[in-house]
């Protein structure tokens, strides 16, 4: 505590851990080969064989380093590999996310993040140009893992650019500073973020479940997601769409001070864009992804800023009542209306989501892609929350009338909050939609929104990872709880889990108002001035930034 | 007298009732197919609807006026009142059989009506002494807090009545006699019930008026700091308003449950119906609210006798609260009463 400007030797060890996990994680899949019968299994891939293989163990790591020969002798008896060039898109999303890192945050530079933000792009691409010729060997697929790493290696040169590119008023010290600090800052994200790309190779590694689809049959293949490891990433995909839209509900709620009773309708118009897109035109699976993107994003956009436009130059009250009317009127609607099968919903059938992103067919892509658009989205708030127009949000919350006495036009600026936080709704709709593969009209109700509420207060009003950890625990609970048979007398707790919910979030918003990282925040505090002697720790250069921003 | 009426009718807010008032008789009349029978029964059903609408918007414009808290859960009162009615009135229907000890079905009515009222009271003074009150410096929490407790009614009843919906079996001396209105039956116990509407809005208008109790919830209303600066504990006066609200919210659903069909989802759309009234009506303003549930009443059952003469699909008739909403609040956002915001 005494000079935070230090690199000290724990943040060193967790960079190494990460380094390390990194490296492990490019290498992991040549690491051990399990065979039964007809079928060679590893983390990364399975191979089915024409006859089946018996006393066969060995250690692919040494066939790496012979220049894929080992590799080919091996795999030419092989008739068809199924393997996802998941580590190109994984080594692809690095690169992005750090490249998007470094253009979200300000004391980074603009060149190193193109470099690595290209590096992704690149990435996607190869990945793209893999799926599209769908039949693949096992000599393609070790290629193209070896473009991972290259990838990887662009990435890191783009990381290390950030550091030495020069800016103009910071010393050469000053700059490896600021690199070294926003690394430190951010050094449980970073960590967390690690974790979870890892997360499906770790639990198929030690249960010995791939997390790539699986083949079956083989003169007319089909693929599936199946086991241990595929059942986990379900959960956290709907853990990412949930904590998408929580997060968005937060900006709105947390951050500026608006409250709505009627969120769930940007979900659902999110949702069933994309549902009704892919029933009822003939725009193909891959076009229709990016149609739908842009409809949903017009669509929620102009909704939720009509919405505000009417009630926002009212009291603060009649927005949430109009909300709360509106998304019962579209739920009515939706609930009546023979286009969208009514009150039964329907399922996306076959063919409508691509063949890339199918949940039951490559749930690895569609986690990793949900991932992406879940870090997308927090470090978008978090940059906009913590620029400018964020600072005005926050004055809003704080006291509307000062703010506007300042000389700001609140109603702009709650506009803006309430549209970019409906658009990101829609995006966890859409997702939500490819990820179920079912339509309701239950996505628009009010549980959802109760959800969102719940799940923001949970984990603390208008922070940043609350609502992502409320988002996180609360679902975990769900899925455990709902199918709960345990009784307490007639009380079922599977069957009565809402009433759980109702009486959590009641107790929640009168003895915990601040959630779980708001109580933590606050508990810090209390540690902070039980120990007067520490003396204050100096201002970091980019705290003296941020706070002439704000 | 004279006087008073020509004052009124120069008034421009009252113009704009009459004609609002006017238009949707010409709508009624469209929609009953210009069949007067059918006309009559629509409008009577139609204030039917408003003396319900009343009885759940008075509680919630009050409570709004006086403590800025509007109560989401108020929907959840109506529901409860319907199905505790029920309940106490069918000894075999569920979980509640002490009704049975009563052995007249007329005597047992007003016993289930007064145990509504009771329960619904006592819930209203428990959420606002225990779960209100400590929130009073976080007004966005209050907020939150009532739409939480409209979610645990809604799961309560979930919980013990299941989501089977109620139809009204024993017919007590009321709902037996029916009259004829230009060929169509009409039961005199809506007309009861309309009549009883009308006299509880010119007694809690009596009550606003002329006691003490409401003049002090009159002055709570324009300033509450005021009030308490002259020494009159205003927290009290919030409790009793809000009891008030959530039993006559109560009575709402009781009187109602023998000729609505008594489901879950009766809350939300009574609540979203409320909600349009004072809108309408103007926040806070009660003779806002009681001529606005009149408007949003009839509009609401004309609406409904339109959709199925002409069949457009019913869905017309749930939606016209909330398209009534959206356009006052586009249109006339201050509502009829209410002051420039």
């Amino acid at each position: 505590m005494t000079d935070t400007n230090k690199f000290s030797p724990p943040d060193f060890a967790i960079l190494l851990l990460a380094a390390l996990m990194l490296v492990a994680f490019l290498f992991m899949p040549w690491m051990h080969l399990h065979i039964n019968g007809t079928s060679i299994s590893t983390t990364g891939a399975r191979f089915l064989l024409d006859q089946p293989v018996v006393d066969f163990e060995r250690d692919l790591f040494v066939d790496l380093f012979s220049e894929t020969i080992g590799a080919q002798t091996l795999v030419s008896n092989i008739e068809q590999v199924v393997a996802d060039p998941n580590l190109v898109l994984i080594a692809g999303i690095l690169a992005l996310l750090f490249g998007l890192w470094a253009l979200a945050d300000s004391t980074t530079r603009e060149l190193a993040a193109i470099v690595t933000a290209g590096a992704g792009i690149l990435g996607l691409i190869y990945f793209m140009t893999f799926f599209a010729n769908n039949r693949h060997n096992a000599v393609d697929v070790i290629g193209f893992m070896g473009m991972g790493f290259w990838l990887a290696l662009l990435a890191s040169i783009g990381l290390i650019l950030q550091v030495f590119i020069p800016r103009n008023h910071a010393t050469p010290t000053q700059r490896v500073r600021f690199a070294v600090q926003t690394i430190q800052q951010n050094r449980m994200l970073i960590l967390v973020l690690i974790l979870l790309i890892l997360l499906p190779h770790m639990i198929g590694w030690y249960t010995n479940s791939s997390p790539f689809p699986i083949q079956r049959g083989r003169t007319n293949p089909t693929f599936i997601a199946s086991g241990l490891s595929a059942d986990w990433m379900l959960t956290f995909i709907q853990v990412f769409v949930l904590a998408i839209f929580v997060m968005s509900y937060n900006l709105m709620f947390g951050f500026t001070g608006v409250i709505s009773f009627g969120h769930a309708m940007f979900f659902g118009i999110g949702a069933y864009t994309m549902g009704l897109l892919w029933e009822y035109t003939d725009i193909g699976s891959n076009e229709g992804l990016l149609v739908g993107l842009l409809v949903t994003l017009v669509i929620c956009g102009v909704t939720g800023f009509l919405i505000g436009l009417v009630s926002l130059r009212l009291r603060g009250v009649y927005f949430a009542i109009f909300t709360l009317a509106i998304a019962e009127a579209v739920f009515i609607f939706i609930e009546s209306w023979q286009l969208t099968k009514g009150d039964d919903g329907f399922s996306i059938s076959q063919g409508g989501i691509p063949d890339w992103l199918d949940p039951t067919r490559s749930r690895l892509n569609l986690y990793y892609v949900a991932l992406f658009v879940f870090v997308f989205s927090f470090l978008f708030i978090r940059r906009l929350v913590n620029s400018p127009t964020g600072a005005v949000f926050k004055a809003i919350r704080e006291n509307e009338e000062r703010a506007k006495a300042i000389g700001f036009n609140t109603l702009t600026y709650k506009l803006l909050a309430i549209s970019v936080s409906s658009m990101l709704a829609g995006i966890a709709g859409m997702l939500y939609a490819i990820e179920t593969k079912k339509l309701g009209p239950e996505q628009f109700g009010v549980g959802y929104t109760v959800n969102a509420l719940l799940m923001t207060i949970i984990g603390g009003v208008g922070t940043f990872t609350g609502p992502v950890i409320g988002s996180g625990s609360l679902h975990i609970a769900n899925t455990v709880f709902r199918d709960d048979e345990t009784a307490i007398g007639s009380f079922v707790i599977g069957e009565n889990w809402e009433l759980i919910t109702g009486v959590i979030f009641i107790v929640v918003v009168l003895v915990f108002p601040y959630g779980i990282v708001g109580t933590w925040h606050q508990f810090k505090a209390w540690l902070m001035r039980r120990a007067p002697d520490e003396p204050d720790p100096q201002p970091t250069p980019q705290e003296i930034i941020r706070h002439n921003i704000e | 007298m004279q006087n008073i009426l020509q004052k009124t009718m120069r008034d421009p807010t009252w113009q704009l009732i009459s004609w609002m008032l006017g238009a949707i008789f010409i709508f009624a009349l469209v929609a009953s197919e210009f069949n007067i029978g059918s006309f009559s029964s629509t409008l009577l059903n139609g204030m039917l609807r408003a003396m319900l609408l009343f009885l759940v918007a008075a509680g919630l414009s009050l409570i709004f006026g006086l403590m800025d808290i509007l109560n989401f859960a108020q929907g959840g009162y109506f529901m409860l009142g319907a199905y505790l009615a029920y309940d106490f009135q069918h000894p075999d229907a569920g979980s509640l059989t002490f009704g049975e000890s009563i052995a007249d079905p007329t005597l047992r009515f007003f016993v289930s009506i007064l145990f509504a009222v009771i329960v619904g009271g006592v819930l209203g003074y428990i959420l606002e002494r225990f779960f209100l009150r400590p929130l009073y410096d976080r007004p966005l929490f209050q907020l939150v807090l009532t739409f939480g407790a409209s979610l645990v009614f809604l799961e309560g009843i979930k919980f013990i009545w299941k989501t089977v919906p109620y139809t009204w079996r024993e017919d007590t001396i009321f709902q037996a006699n029916k009259f004829n209105l230009f060929g169509t039956t009409f039961e005199w116990y809506r007309v009861f019930i309309i009549i009883m509407g009308i006299v509880l809005i010119v007694l809690i208008s009596l009550m606003l008026r002329r006691t003490r109790i409401g003049i002090i919830i009159r002055a709570g209303v324009e300033d509450p700091e005021m009030v308490r600066a002259l020494g009159i504990n205003v927290r009290a006066v919030f409790t009793f308003v809000f009891t008030i609200g959530c039993a006559v919210a109560a009575f709402g659903g009781a009187v109602a449950a023998p000729f609505l069909q008594v489901h879950i989802g009766l809350g939300n759309l009574y609540l979203l119906g409320a909600i349009a009234v004072i809108v309408l009506g103007g926040l806070g303003s009660y003779e806002g609210t009681a001529v606005a549930s009149i408007i949003v009443g009839l509009a609401w059952v004309a609406m409904e006798r339109f959709s199925i003469s002409y069949n457009i699909g019913a869905v017309w008739g749930d939606l016209t609260p909330m398209l009534m909403l959206a356009l006052v609040l586009l249109l006339r956002p201050k509502g009829l009463f209410g002051e420039e915001r």
